[in-house]
């Protein structure tokens, strides 16, 4: 019985420290649960201004961030260009015309804005203006040595003429074969130029003669050392100037 | 109106002195191109001679051969002609030598002319004239009926060469051309070889 008693007796001092530590601890959390009222407001506007504060600096460090990174590619698009620009101005020859106008309208068209990339293209630019004008150059010789060729090619008929009276084996030979090809001109006083010297614009001719005395010169001297460089016709397809070329 | 005149003959002074620079520098090709010419304008009178000397050249050839020579030389100029038969050497106008050469007394004439160059350089005179010598030698042989040789001599003889620029218009277009004109042909020395 006193054993059921002692049992009876520390239950109840067990109860009794539990409720005491259960109302301590109630107490505790009441205490607490009453600073948390307090502090969640307070810690609400901490977290607002630190947001804010934060929020801000977080702006600004992206705005930063964007700058710096559009600064590096205007940087990276200035050293292209400049590099790009750099390869036309060094070619060689072996980029074609039309790629370097392309890279160059491409540079341009990015708006880069700065003095070495506007300075290199000027350069460029000169450079492209100077190889246009020298493949017109050579197109235009190119053409004209074309156009010489066909020319000599049908006044083959005249310098076969012209070289069977130097070579005739007698006057009478010659003088017929002059009289056919006075037929060719307009009239015996056409003029006969012979150009002795072309340098550039500088052209030096022998003394102007006639297509009479010419042909003549040509029986008496046997010698036909010239080439034709050009004819005029008239209307009917008559000579009516020739110039010729020492050999 | 003096002052217009000053400025007139300033301008013309410069301008002629322009032309003059110009023609002062010409290239070793452009000279090439003029000695070349001028040695032509000599072989084409040696071809000349030979056809006016040549009896089976016919008289109106001949005579328009010698049209064609005289046009070569500078008016007034002369020729020389030597002989092995007499001392002294003969001068004729052109004209009147090519006529005499025509007429000589020969069945037969050959003349060839051969060693053609120049003795004195084409060189640019004061008045923009280039003036040079060319020496040329000169065989003769002309032949009696029955083909043999009646007299045959060497002669050395030097041609003196003026060569200038001039202008002319053709079919509207301007021709710088240089005039080429033959002097007196002087009798230097006359061999029997």
């Amino acid at each position: 019985m006193q054993a059921v008693n002692n049992r009876i007796a520390i239950s109840l001092l067990l109860l009794t420290e539990i409720y005491s530590v259960n109302q301590l601890v109630k107490h505790t959390i009441m205490k607490r649960n009453h600073y948390v009222s307090k502090l969640i407001p307070r810690l609400f506007i901490l977290l607002l201004i630190g947001s804010v504060a934060f929020g801000t600096g977080g702006c600004k460090s992206k705005k930063k961030l964007a700058q710096e990174q559009a600064a590096k590619e205007y940087q990276e698009k200035v050293d292209k260009a400049i590099a790009e620009l750099k390869a036309i101005l060094n070619d060689d020859g072996t980029m074609p015309l039309s790629e370097k106008e392309r890279r160059l309208a491409d540079i341009k068209s990015q708006n880069l804005n700065d003095p070495t990339v506007n300075d290199l293209i000027r350069q460029v630019e000169d450079k492209i203006a100077a190889e246009k004008e020298a493949l017109r150059l050579k197109e235009e010789e190119e053409a004209r040595k074309k156009k010489e060729a066909e020319e000599e090619d049908s006044y083959q008929y005249i310098d076969e003429y012209f070289n069977a009276i130097a070579t005739a084996n007698s006057v009478s030979e010659a003088n017929a074969k002059i009289g056919q090809a006075l037929k060719l001109f307009a009239s015996p006083d056409v003029p006969v130029l012979v150009i002795i010297s072309q340098e550039g614009e500088t052209v030096d001719y022998d003394e102007p003669t006639t297509i009479d005395k010419y042909l003549n010169y040509l029986k008496d001297t046997k010698n036909y050392n010239n080439r034709i460089q050009n004819i005029k016709f008239d209307d009917y397809g008559q000579i009516t100037v020739l110039e010729l070329i020492k050999k | 109106m003096k002052a217009k005149t000053f400025i007139i003959i300033t301008l013309l002074f410069v301008s002629f002195g322009f032309e003059s620079m110009a023609q002062d520098h010409i290239s070793p090709a452009r000279k090439q191109a003029i000695d070349s010419l001028a040695l032509e304008k000599v072989r084409d009178l040696s071809k000349y001679i030979t056809l006016i000397g040549d009896k089976e050249t016919e008289f109106s050839e001949a005579q328009r051969v010698i049209d064609r020579a005289v046009e070569l030389f500078m008016e007034g100029s002369e020729v020389g002609v030597s002989s092995l038969f007499r001392e002294g050497i003969n001068y004729y106008e052109v004209r009147e030598y090519f006529e005499r050469l025509m007429r000589l007394n020969y069945s037969k004439v050959d003349i060839e002319w051969y060693k053609i160059e120049y003795v004195s350089d084409l060189e640019r005179q004061p008045d923009g004239t280039y003036v040079g010598v060319i020496t040329i030698f000169q065989k003769f042989s002309g032949y009696d009926q029955e083909g043999g040789l009646v007299y045959e001599d060497v002669t050395k003889k030097d041609i003196t060469v003026y060569v200038k620029r001039k202008e002319t218009q053709i079919a509207g277009k301007l021709i710088g051309f240089w005039d080429v004109l033959l002097g007196d042909i002087r009798v230097k020395e006359t061999s029997k070889e």
